[in-house]
Protein backbone atom coordinates (compact mmCIF):
# COMPACT_ATOMS: atom_id res chain seq x y z
CA UNK A 1 0.00 0.00 0.00
CA UNK A 2 1.43 3.39 -1.02
CA UNK A 3 1.58 6.31 1.38
CA UNK A 4 -1.35 7.94 -0.37
CA UNK A 5 -3.60 4.92 0.07
CA UNK A 6 -5.91 4.95 3.00
CA UNK A 7 -4.80 3.52 6.32
CA UNK A 8 -7.42 1.67 8.33
CA UNK A 9 -10.24 4.19 8.50
CA UNK A 10 -13.95 3.81 8.23
CA UNK A 11 -14.90 4.07 4.56
CA UNK A 12 -16.62 7.19 3.38
CA UNK A 13 -20.01 6.98 1.72
CA UNK A 14 -19.67 6.83 -2.05
CA UNK A 15 -21.12 10.31 -2.49
CA UNK A 16 -18.60 11.82 -0.07
CA UNK A 17 -15.71 10.28 -1.94
CA UNK A 18 -16.86 11.76 -5.22
CA UNK A 19 -17.39 15.17 -3.64
CA UNK A 20 -13.96 15.09 -2.01
CA UNK A 21 -12.38 14.00 -5.26
CA UNK A 22 -13.95 16.87 -7.17
CA UNK A 23 -12.91 19.33 -4.50
CA UNK A 24 -9.33 18.02 -4.55
CA UNK A 25 -9.19 18.51 -8.32
CA UNK A 26 -10.57 22.03 -8.06
CA UNK A 27 -8.13 23.01 -5.32
CA UNK A 28 -5.06 21.62 -7.07
CA UNK A 29 -5.83 22.18 -10.74
CA UNK A 30 -3.70 25.32 -11.06
CA UNK A 31 -0.46 23.71 -9.95
CA UNK A 32 -1.27 20.41 -11.67
CA UNK A 33 -1.74 22.21 -14.97
CA UNK A 34 1.53 24.08 -14.43
CA UNK A 35 3.40 20.83 -13.75
CA UNK A 36 1.87 19.17 -16.78
CA UNK A 37 2.73 22.16 -18.94
CA UNK A 38 6.31 22.22 -17.67
CA UNK A 39 6.82 18.54 -18.45
CA UNK A 40 5.02 18.10 -21.76
CA UNK A 41 5.70 21.56 -23.14
CA UNK A 42 3.83 22.00 -26.39
CA UNK A 43 3.86 18.31 -27.21
CA UNK A 44 0.53 17.67 -25.54
CA UNK A 45 -2.33 19.55 -24.00
CA UNK A 46 -1.78 20.06 -20.25
CA UNK A 47 -5.56 19.90 -19.72
CA UNK A 48 -5.72 16.50 -21.40
CA UNK A 49 -2.80 15.28 -19.32
CA UNK A 50 -4.36 16.38 -16.04
CA UNK A 51 -7.84 15.17 -16.98
CA UNK A 52 -6.56 11.72 -17.93
CA UNK A 53 -4.44 11.50 -14.80
CA UNK A 54 -7.23 12.42 -12.39
CA UNK A 55 -9.77 10.21 -14.12
CA UNK A 56 -7.36 7.28 -13.85
CA UNK A 57 -7.34 7.93 -10.10
CA UNK A 58 -11.11 8.28 -10.08
CA UNK A 59 -11.49 4.73 -11.37
CA UNK A 60 -9.91 3.55 -8.10
CA UNK A 61 -11.05 6.41 -5.92
CA UNK A 62 -12.03 4.21 -2.99
CA UNK A 63 -8.38 3.28 -2.42
CA UNK A 64 -7.29 6.80 -1.56
CA UNK A 65 -7.96 9.31 1.16
CA UNK A 66 -9.28 12.35 -0.70
CA UNK A 67 -9.26 14.45 2.41
CA UNK A 68 -5.49 14.61 2.04
CA UNK A 69 -4.69 14.07 -1.63
CA UNK A 70 -1.19 15.42 -1.07
CA UNK A 71 1.25 14.10 -3.60
CA UNK A 72 -1.21 11.65 -5.09
CA UNK A 73 -2.53 14.00 -7.75
CA UNK A 74 0.91 15.37 -8.48
CA UNK A 75 2.40 11.92 -8.93
CA UNK A 76 -0.45 10.89 -11.20
CA UNK A 77 0.00 13.96 -13.39
CA UNK A 78 3.77 13.50 -13.62
CA UNK A 79 3.39 9.84 -14.57
CA UNK A 80 0.74 10.61 -17.16
CA UNK A 81 2.84 13.43 -18.63
CA UNK A 82 5.90 11.19 -18.92
CA UNK A 83 3.80 8.39 -20.38
CA UNK A 84 2.50 10.72 -23.06
CA UNK A 85 5.98 11.94 -23.91
CA UNK A 86 7.09 8.37 -24.47
CA UNK A 87 4.40 7.70 -27.05
CA UNK A 88 5.88 7.36 -30.50
CA UNK A 89 3.68 9.88 -32.24
CA UNK A 90 2.79 13.21 -30.78
CA UNK A 91 1.52 16.33 -32.42
CA UNK A 92 2.41 19.78 -31.27
CA UNK A 93 -0.30 21.78 -29.58
CA UNK A 94 -0.65 25.53 -29.47
CA UNK A 95 0.61 27.33 -26.42
CA UNK A 96 -2.62 28.37 -24.79
CA UNK A 97 -1.04 30.81 -22.35
CA UNK A 98 -2.00 34.35 -23.38
CA UNK A 99 0.76 36.85 -23.83
CA UNK A 100 1.02 39.17 -20.88
CA UNK A 101 0.95 42.88 -21.31
CA UNK A 102 0.22 44.54 -24.56
CA UNK A 103 1.37 48.06 -24.34
CA UNK A 104 4.58 49.86 -23.60
CA UNK A 105 6.71 48.18 -21.01
CA UNK A 106 9.77 49.40 -19.22
CA UNK A 107 12.89 48.07 -20.92
CA UNK A 108 13.92 46.17 -17.79
CA UNK A 109 10.74 44.19 -17.78
CA UNK A 110 11.05 43.51 -21.49
CA UNK A 111 14.54 42.21 -20.95
CA UNK A 112 13.33 39.94 -18.22
CA UNK A 113 10.49 38.71 -20.38
CA UNK A 114 12.95 37.92 -23.13
CA UNK A 115 15.21 36.14 -20.67
CA UNK A 116 12.29 34.17 -19.31
CA UNK A 117 11.24 33.25 -22.85
CA UNK A 118 14.77 32.08 -23.66
CA UNK A 119 14.99 30.01 -20.51
CA UNK A 120 11.57 28.57 -21.20
CA UNK A 121 12.71 27.48 -24.65
CA UNK A 122 15.85 25.99 -23.11
CA UNK A 123 13.82 24.13 -20.47
CA UNK A 124 11.71 22.56 -23.19
CA UNK A 125 14.85 21.21 -24.81
CA UNK A 126 16.00 19.46 -21.65
CA UNK A 127 15.58 15.69 -21.47
CA UNK A 128 12.19 14.87 -19.97
CA UNK A 129 13.59 13.38 -16.76
CA UNK A 130 15.82 16.44 -16.18
CA UNK A 131 12.86 18.70 -16.75
CA UNK A 132 10.55 16.68 -14.50
CA UNK A 133 13.06 16.58 -11.65
CA UNK A 134 13.75 20.30 -11.94
CA UNK A 135 10.11 21.41 -11.94
CA UNK A 136 9.30 19.18 -8.97
CA UNK A 137 12.32 20.54 -7.08
CA UNK A 138 11.88 24.25 -7.80
CA UNK A 139 8.17 24.74 -8.51
CA UNK A 140 6.75 22.13 -6.17
CA UNK A 141 9.65 22.51 -3.71
CA UNK A 142 9.76 18.81 -3.10
CA UNK A 143 12.67 17.20 -1.29
CA UNK A 144 15.00 15.03 -3.36
CA UNK A 145 13.77 11.85 -1.70
CA UNK A 146 10.17 12.55 -2.65
CA UNK A 147 11.14 13.47 -6.20
CA UNK A 148 13.03 10.19 -6.42
CA UNK A 149 9.93 8.31 -5.29
CA UNK A 150 7.71 10.17 -7.75
CA UNK A 151 10.00 9.55 -10.70
CA UNK A 152 11.04 6.06 -9.70
CA UNK A 153 14.72 6.95 -9.43
CA UNK A 154 17.36 7.03 -6.71
CA UNK A 155 18.25 10.17 -4.76
CA UNK A 156 21.77 10.38 -6.29
CA UNK A 157 20.19 10.14 -9.75
CA UNK A 158 17.79 12.95 -8.92
CA UNK A 159 20.62 15.12 -7.64
CA UNK A 160 22.57 14.48 -10.84
CA UNK A 161 19.58 15.23 -13.09
CA UNK A 162 18.79 18.47 -11.29
CA UNK A 163 22.41 19.58 -11.31
CA UNK A 164 22.89 18.81 -15.01
CA UNK A 165 19.63 20.51 -15.91
CA UNK A 166 20.75 23.65 -14.13
CA UNK A 167 24.17 23.54 -15.79
CA UNK A 168 22.62 23.31 -19.22
CA UNK A 169 20.29 26.19 -18.49
CA UNK A 170 23.14 28.26 -17.02
CA UNK A 171 25.09 27.77 -20.23
CA UNK A 172 22.08 28.89 -22.22
CA UNK A 173 21.61 31.97 -20.06
CA UNK A 174 25.29 32.82 -20.32
CA UNK A 175 25.17 32.59 -24.11
CA UNK A 176 22.11 34.79 -24.13
CA UNK A 177 23.77 37.35 -21.89
CA UNK A 178 26.76 37.51 -24.22
CA UNK A 179 24.67 38.17 -27.35
CA UNK B 1 41.68 32.89 -10.65
CA UNK B 2 40.31 30.02 -8.67
CA UNK B 3 37.50 28.14 -10.35
CA UNK B 4 34.75 26.60 -8.38
CA UNK B 5 34.48 22.86 -8.58
CA UNK B 6 31.35 21.02 -9.62
CA UNK B 7 31.16 19.76 -6.08
CA UNK B 8 31.05 23.33 -4.77
CA UNK B 9 28.31 24.23 -7.24
CA UNK B 10 26.32 21.16 -6.27
CA UNK B 11 26.65 22.06 -2.64
CA UNK B 12 25.44 25.58 -3.30
CA UNK B 13 22.43 24.24 -5.16
CA UNK B 14 21.71 21.70 -2.42
CA UNK B 15 21.86 24.53 0.10
CA UNK B 16 19.33 26.57 -1.87
CA UNK B 17 17.16 23.43 -2.22
CA UNK B 18 17.25 22.91 1.55
CA UNK B 19 18.92 19.54 1.25
CA UNK B 20 21.96 20.12 3.46
CA UNK B 21 22.17 18.99 7.04
CA UNK B 22 22.59 21.58 9.79
CA UNK B 23 26.28 20.81 10.06
CA UNK B 24 26.78 21.13 6.30
CA UNK B 25 24.86 24.41 6.25
CA UNK B 26 26.99 25.86 9.04
CA UNK B 27 30.16 24.85 7.22
CA UNK B 28 28.96 26.36 3.95
CA UNK B 29 27.96 29.62 5.58
CA UNK B 30 31.42 29.88 7.05
CA UNK B 31 32.94 29.40 3.61
CA UNK B 32 30.56 31.93 2.02
CA UNK B 33 31.69 34.49 4.55
CA UNK B 34 35.33 33.74 3.87
CA UNK B 35 35.39 33.13 0.11
CA UNK B 36 34.12 35.95 -2.12
CA UNK B 37 34.17 33.78 -5.23
CA UNK B 38 31.95 31.25 -3.53
CA UNK B 39 29.65 34.06 -2.43
CA UNK B 40 29.49 35.39 -6.03
CA UNK B 41 28.66 31.90 -7.27
CA UNK B 42 25.88 31.69 -4.70
CA UNK B 43 24.49 34.97 -5.96
CA UNK B 44 24.41 33.62 -9.53
CA UNK B 45 22.80 30.37 -8.37
CA UNK B 46 20.01 32.31 -6.66
CA UNK B 47 19.57 34.68 -9.63
CA UNK B 48 19.28 31.77 -12.07
CA UNK B 49 16.80 30.12 -9.79
CA UNK B 50 14.68 33.30 -9.66
CA UNK B 51 14.54 33.37 -13.45
CA UNK B 52 13.50 29.76 -13.57
CA UNK B 53 10.85 30.43 -10.95
CA UNK B 54 9.43 33.10 -13.26
CA UNK B 55 9.29 30.45 -15.97
CA UNK B 56 7.47 28.00 -13.69
CA UNK B 57 5.02 30.69 -12.69
CA UNK B 58 4.51 31.44 -16.36
CA UNK B 59 3.31 27.88 -16.82
CA UNK B 60 0.45 28.45 -14.44
CA UNK B 61 -2.85 28.51 -16.30
CA UNK B 62 -5.34 31.33 -16.52
CA UNK B 63 -8.73 31.07 -14.91
CA UNK B 64 -10.38 30.02 -18.15
CA UNK B 65 -8.11 26.95 -18.44
CA UNK B 66 -8.78 26.00 -14.83
CA UNK B 67 -12.54 26.34 -15.30
CA UNK B 68 -12.37 24.29 -18.51
CA UNK B 69 -10.47 21.50 -16.81
CA UNK B 70 -12.79 21.41 -13.80
CA UNK B 71 -15.83 21.30 -16.09
CA UNK B 72 -14.36 18.44 -18.13
CA UNK B 73 -13.55 16.45 -15.01
CA UNK B 74 -17.00 17.06 -13.52
CA UNK B 75 -18.63 15.88 -16.75
CA UNK B 76 -16.44 12.79 -16.88
CA UNK B 77 -17.20 12.00 -13.22
CA UNK B 78 -20.94 12.41 -13.77
CA UNK B 79 -20.81 10.15 -16.83
CA UNK B 80 -18.77 7.57 -14.99
CA UNK B 81 -21.04 7.46 -11.94
CA UNK B 82 -24.16 7.41 -14.16
CA UNK B 83 -22.89 4.38 -16.10
CA UNK B 84 -21.62 2.71 -12.94
CA UNK B 85 -25.14 2.95 -11.50
CA UNK B 86 -26.72 1.62 -14.71
CA UNK B 87 -24.27 -1.26 -14.93
CA UNK B 88 -24.81 -2.05 -11.28
CA UNK B 89 -28.57 -2.18 -11.83
CA UNK B 90 -28.13 -4.31 -14.94
CA UNK B 91 -25.92 -6.72 -13.03
CA UNK B 92 -28.51 -7.08 -10.29
CA UNK B 93 -31.32 -7.71 -12.78
CA UNK B 94 -29.21 -10.17 -14.77
CA UNK B 95 -28.25 -12.04 -11.63
CA UNK B 96 -31.89 -12.28 -10.56
CA UNK B 97 -32.95 -13.48 -14.01
CA UNK B 98 -30.16 -16.06 -14.06
CA UNK B 99 -31.27 -17.36 -10.66
CA UNK B 100 -34.85 -17.67 -11.84
CA UNK B 101 -33.87 -19.54 -15.00
CA UNK B 102 -31.59 -21.80 -13.03
CA UNK B 103 -34.32 -22.49 -10.52
CA UNK B 104 -36.77 -23.42 -13.27
CA UNK B 105 -34.27 -25.73 -14.92
CA UNK B 106 -33.44 -27.42 -11.64
CA UNK B 107 -37.12 -27.75 -10.86
CA UNK B 108 -37.91 -29.34 -14.24
CA UNK B 109 -34.97 -31.70 -14.01
CA UNK B 110 -35.92 -32.64 -10.46
CA UNK B 111 -39.54 -33.40 -11.34
CA UNK B 112 -38.44 -35.61 -14.22
CA UNK B 113 -36.15 -37.53 -11.88
CA UNK B 114 -38.86 -38.17 -9.30
CA UNK B 115 -40.07 -41.41 -11.01
CA UNK B 116 -38.11 -44.51 -10.11
CA UNK B 117 -35.59 -45.21 -12.75
CA UNK B 118 -35.98 -48.80 -13.90
CA UNK B 119 -32.95 -50.98 -13.61
CA UNK B 120 -31.07 -51.84 -16.70
CA UNK B 121 -32.49 -55.30 -17.15
CA UNK B 122 -33.44 -56.35 -20.61
CA UNK B 123 -37.18 -56.62 -21.18
CA UNK B 124 -38.06 -59.37 -23.56
CA UNK B 125 -41.29 -59.12 -25.39
CA UNK B 126 -42.86 -62.25 -26.63
CA UNK B 127 -45.51 -62.84 -29.24
CA UNK B 128 -47.75 -64.99 -27.10
CA UNK B 129 -46.23 -68.26 -28.35
CA UNK B 130 -43.42 -68.38 -25.89
CA UNK B 131 -40.97 -67.30 -28.55
CA UNK B 132 -39.56 -63.88 -28.60
CA UNK B 133 -40.68 -61.96 -31.65
CA UNK B 134 -38.07 -60.11 -33.60
CA UNK B 135 -38.19 -56.35 -34.01
CA UNK B 136 -41.16 -54.02 -34.16
CA UNK B 137 -43.19 -52.42 -31.49
CA UNK B 138 -44.18 -55.03 -28.97
CA UNK B 139 -41.47 -57.45 -30.21
CA UNK B 140 -37.76 -57.92 -29.64
CA UNK B 141 -35.93 -56.92 -26.49
CA UNK B 142 -36.00 -53.58 -24.75
CA UNK B 143 -33.07 -52.53 -22.64
CA UNK B 144 -33.39 -50.23 -19.69
CA UNK B 145 -34.14 -46.59 -20.34
CA UNK B 146 -31.45 -44.20 -21.43
CA UNK B 147 -31.97 -41.03 -19.47
CA UNK B 148 -30.41 -38.65 -21.92
CA UNK B 149 -33.06 -36.01 -22.15
CA UNK B 150 -36.78 -35.57 -22.47
CA UNK B 151 -38.31 -37.70 -24.04
CA UNK B 152 -37.04 -40.93 -22.47
CA UNK B 153 -35.81 -43.42 -25.03
CA UNK B 154 -35.89 -47.21 -24.83
CA UNK B 155 -33.83 -48.91 -27.52
CA UNK B 156 -35.48 -52.09 -28.74
CA UNK B 157 -32.90 -54.72 -29.66
CA UNK B 158 -33.10 -58.11 -31.36
CA UNK B 159 -31.65 -61.42 -30.14
CA UNK B 160 -28.21 -60.31 -31.20
CA UNK B 161 -28.47 -57.08 -29.27
CA UNK B 162 -28.80 -54.92 -32.32
CA UNK B 163 -31.14 -51.95 -31.91
CA UNK B 164 -34.13 -52.34 -34.19
CA UNK B 165 -36.33 -49.52 -32.90
CA UNK B 166 -36.65 -46.90 -30.23
CA UNK B 167 -39.61 -46.55 -27.92
CA UNK B 168 -40.02 -43.01 -26.65
CA UNK B 169 -41.86 -41.81 -23.58
CA UNK B 170 -42.44 -38.26 -22.42
CA UNK B 171 -41.76 -39.00 -18.78
CA UNK B 172 -39.96 -41.57 -16.72
CA UNK B 173 -43.30 -42.53 -15.15
CA UNK B 174 -44.68 -43.54 -18.56
CA UNK B 175 -41.54 -45.54 -19.32
CA UNK B 176 -41.67 -47.24 -15.96
CA UNK B 177 -45.35 -48.12 -16.36
CA UNK B 178 -44.66 -49.57 -19.76
CA UNK B 179 -41.74 -51.63 -18.48
CA UNK B 180 -43.73 -52.93 -15.55
CA UNK B 181 -46.51 -53.97 -17.88
CA UNK B 182 -44.02 -55.56 -20.20
CA UNK B 183 -42.45 -57.49 -17.36
CA UNK B 184 -45.88 -58.56 -16.15
CA UNK B 185 -46.58 -59.80 -19.63
CA UNK B 186 -43.30 -61.72 -19.62
CA UNK B 187 -44.16 -63.33 -16.31
CA UNK B 188 -47.56 -64.30 -17.60
CA UNK B 189 -45.94 -65.69 -20.72
CA UNK B 190 -43.58 -67.72 -18.56
CA UNK B 191 -46.43 -69.02 -16.48
CA UNK B 192 -48.25 -70.07 -19.60
CA UNK B 193 -45.13 -71.71 -20.96
CA UNK B 194 -44.64 -73.62 -17.83
CA UNK B 195 -48.19 -74.20 -16.77
CA UNK B 196 -50.11 -74.00 -19.95
CA UNK B 197 -53.07 -71.74 -20.64
CA UNK B 198 -53.44 -68.52 -22.64
CA UNK B 199 -53.51 -64.87 -22.00
CA UNK B 200 -55.43 -62.27 -23.80
CA UNK B 201 -53.48 -59.08 -24.36
CA UNK B 202 -55.67 -56.02 -24.88
CA UNK B 203 -54.90 -54.75 -28.33
CA UNK B 204 -54.95 -51.13 -27.25
CA UNK B 205 -51.93 -51.72 -25.04
CA UNK B 206 -49.65 -52.29 -28.02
Amino acid sequence: MSTDEKPAQPPLPAGDTVALFEEAVRANSKRLLAIARAIVGTRASPEDVVQQAVMNLFQHRDRYDWREPGGLLRRAVVNEALRLLRQPKMSMVADDQPARGGGEEPSGEMDQRETVAKVRAAIEKLPEHYRSALVLCEYEQMPYAEIAKTLGASVPQIKTWIHRARRQLAVTLKEFAQT
Amino acid sequence: MPVLSEQDLEQLEAYVDGELSTTEEDALRARLAAEPILAEAMRRVRADRDIRMAVWKGYEPNEASIARLVAKVDTAVDRNTHWSYKLSTLRRVSAAAACIVLGVLIGRTGSDNNAMVPDGRVAQVGNGNGNPAPGGAGGGNMRGPTMVSNPIEFPIVDEQGRPVAVQRFQTLREAQDFLEELNRFHRMQEQIRNGGGQILVPSERF
